[in-house]
């Protein structure tokens, strides 16, 4: 928790200098302006091209008009402490008496995920977006060798870039404020799956467990459905989304497939300042076939930990967040934003015996090239 | 699971809060400066005093803010211009202009039936508006802001517009 706490702490604030020296130019910069220009002097024509604001929901996939690019970098935390069965938590010694004969445990495991995203307008239609991430994830872990007593097992983070996700926005239907976009992309496996340990018995290299490993190994289609209503000061929208997982990658196994529905609202109280707020249901399957490299099916590791374990990885979460989005209002630099998003799970079903998440946490710099403003 | 109702609700009472603010649809300062711009391209009788411009909505909605910060600054044909708020279409008198809020847009059709050879423009801001008697209507299309034109609704108020706008606007038949 308290490296949790270290990061978050850093990045909020690293956020918060860049966005105050970002306003701070662009406030005396807007001011020297704002004396020249008499705004009901501007041409229909150029009326006709200037962006109107719109409020936003964090996480809902939303379109980009023509020309226009949206880069963000977003780093995200997630720490996960323990185990449950189900619904129900267990403790280090009910996982070490489990019936499945565990002989490892992982007190706690963190995800620390850099990710960048560009998205480009091709068409008022049609908006293209490339995401990736480099990620850190750790995880502590015990073992209980010829039932003796508990020891730290020493595991390196895996360290690296994800799987390339690649998608395009369809903007299919448009009316008044409201659209539905369909998005279609696919996973690419650009994330290791080869993140190795080394076997504390008869030492050497075997592949660390699934949560441990950085992409999935294959491509996998992602197909989205997206109901959006915004305007200047509000938006909401519903969605579906799924990644399906078609074949084995090349050590065995596929993850399982991620169905997710989501509802959210976002509201903009000031030209600079909005809150968002989202719900989110998030069904995944087990692994299919077996990691043939993995710790788990190691001669001298017949019951490893239940991270191990293929059979054991499919869940369902329901999880509110909520969000707050501070956003340079006028300028050169306008559509400049930091975003903090706070996610929690308020309800986690895991089938067999995993670590459930403890939160999520994103802070992220965005900014929106392209759009056209009056100097208000 | 019972235990975290009462969070989902907080976040249902969220965002219910949030719907209830949908209506401000388009920049008010924007539709502000298109309708100034727009009084350019229209031939209006010579012989008007004070050029009006009616608000069918209330006098507390954005767009009513902006006119009146437009108005204090800006003349048609060198006549001064003024801005009036009606709560009910039924109390709108002699304008230039009305301009019908998105909340009041259920009676466009009413007034566009008593406006025939008045010399107003009607203006909306609503989809599929300029359908229903609006002149000129203004829509939020792809993030941008755009307007409808209803040649024909202007000629049935005894006014013609210049084949400039024509050529800018989305042509409603």
């Amino acid at each position: 928790m308290k490296r949790a706490y270290n990061i978050l702490s850093s990045i909020a604030l690293l956020l918060f200098l860049v966005l105050l020296l970002l306003f701070g130019v662009n406030t005396i910069k807007a001011q020297e302006l704002e004396t020249e220009d008499d705004i009901y002097s501007t041409p229909i024509d150029k009326l006709l091209n200037l962006t109107l604001d719109k409020a936003s929901v964090i996480g809902l996939p939303h379109p980009h008009a023509k020309g226009f690019f949206h880069i963000k970098y977003s780093r995200m935390i997630m720490p996960m402490t323990g185990f449950q069965e189900g619904t129900t938590t267990l403790s280090q010694d009910q996982v070490f008496n489990h019936p499945d004969n565990f002989s490892g445990y992982a007190p706690d495991m963190m995800m620390d995920m850099n990710m960048f995203m560009v998205m480009y307008g091709l068409n008022d239609l049609m908006t293209l977006m490339a995401m990736t991430n480099y990620s850190i994830i750790r995880m502590d872990s015990m073992v209980m060798l010829m039932g003796g007593s508990p020891m730290p097992m020493p595991m390196d983070p895996s360290k690296g870039i994800g799987d390339l996700k690649l998608m395009l926005n369809i903007n299919a239907y448009n009316r008044d404020v409201t659209s539905v976009l369909f998005n279609i992309g696919v996973a690419i496996p650009t994330g290791s799956i080869d993140q190795q340990v080394m076997t504390m018995m008869n030492p050497r290299m075997v592949n660390k467990p699934y949560p441990m490993q950085l992409g999935s190994g294959t491509w996998d289609p992602k197909v989205e459905v997206v109901y959006l209503g915004s305007t200047m000061r509000s938006s909401w929208g519903v969605g579906l989304k799924s990644v399906l997982r078609m074949y084995d990658n090349k050590h065995g196994y596929h993850l399982g497939n991620r169905y997710q529905i989501m509802a959210g609202a976002g509201h903009n109280w000031a030209k600079w300042f909005a809150t968002t707020a989202r719900l989110d249901y998030v069904t995944w399957g087990n692994v299919r076939g077996k990691d043939e490299t993995s710790i788990a099916i190691q001669p001298d590791w017949e019951q490893a930990s239940p991270n191990h374990r293929a059979d054991l990885r499919a869940g369902t979460r329901f999880e509110a967040s909520a969000g707050l989005v501070f956003e340079v209002p006028k300028g050169t630099f306008k559509g400049v934003a930091a975003i903090f998003d706070y996610r929690y799970p308020i309800y986690q079903n895991l089938r067999g015996v995993g670590m459930p998440i403890d939160y999520h946490f994103q802070v992220a710099l965005q900014w929106i090239v392209g759009e056209k403003h009056l100097k208000d | 699971m019972k235990n975290y109702i009462k969070y989902v609700l907080v976040l249902l009472a969220f965002m219910v809060v949030s719907f209830s603010s949908w209506g401000q649809r388009l920049d008010p300062k924007y539709e502000t400066i298109f309708i100034y711009q727009i009084t350019k391209y229209i031939e209006w009788p010579a012989d008007m005093n004070t050029f009006v411009i009616s608000v069918v909505g209330n006098e507390d909605d954005p767009i009513v803010k902006e006119l009146r910060k437009m108005t204090a600054v800006k003349k048609v044909m060198g006549k001064t211009m003024s801005v009036k708020v009606f709560k009910n279409a039924s109390e709108v008198t002699d304008s230039r202009m009305i301009f019908v809020t998105y909340k009041n847009s259920a009676s466009i059709p009413t007034i566009a039936g008593k406006l025939t050879g008045k010399k107003t423009i009607l203006l909306a801001e609503k989809a599929g508006m300029a359908k229903q008697g609006a002149a000129i209507n203004f829509i939020n299309k792809g993030g941008k802001m755009k307007f409808e034109l209803n040649k024909g609704t202007v000629t049935k108020v005894g006014l013609k517009v210049s084949s400039s706008l024509e050529k800018l606007a989305i042509l409603i038949s």
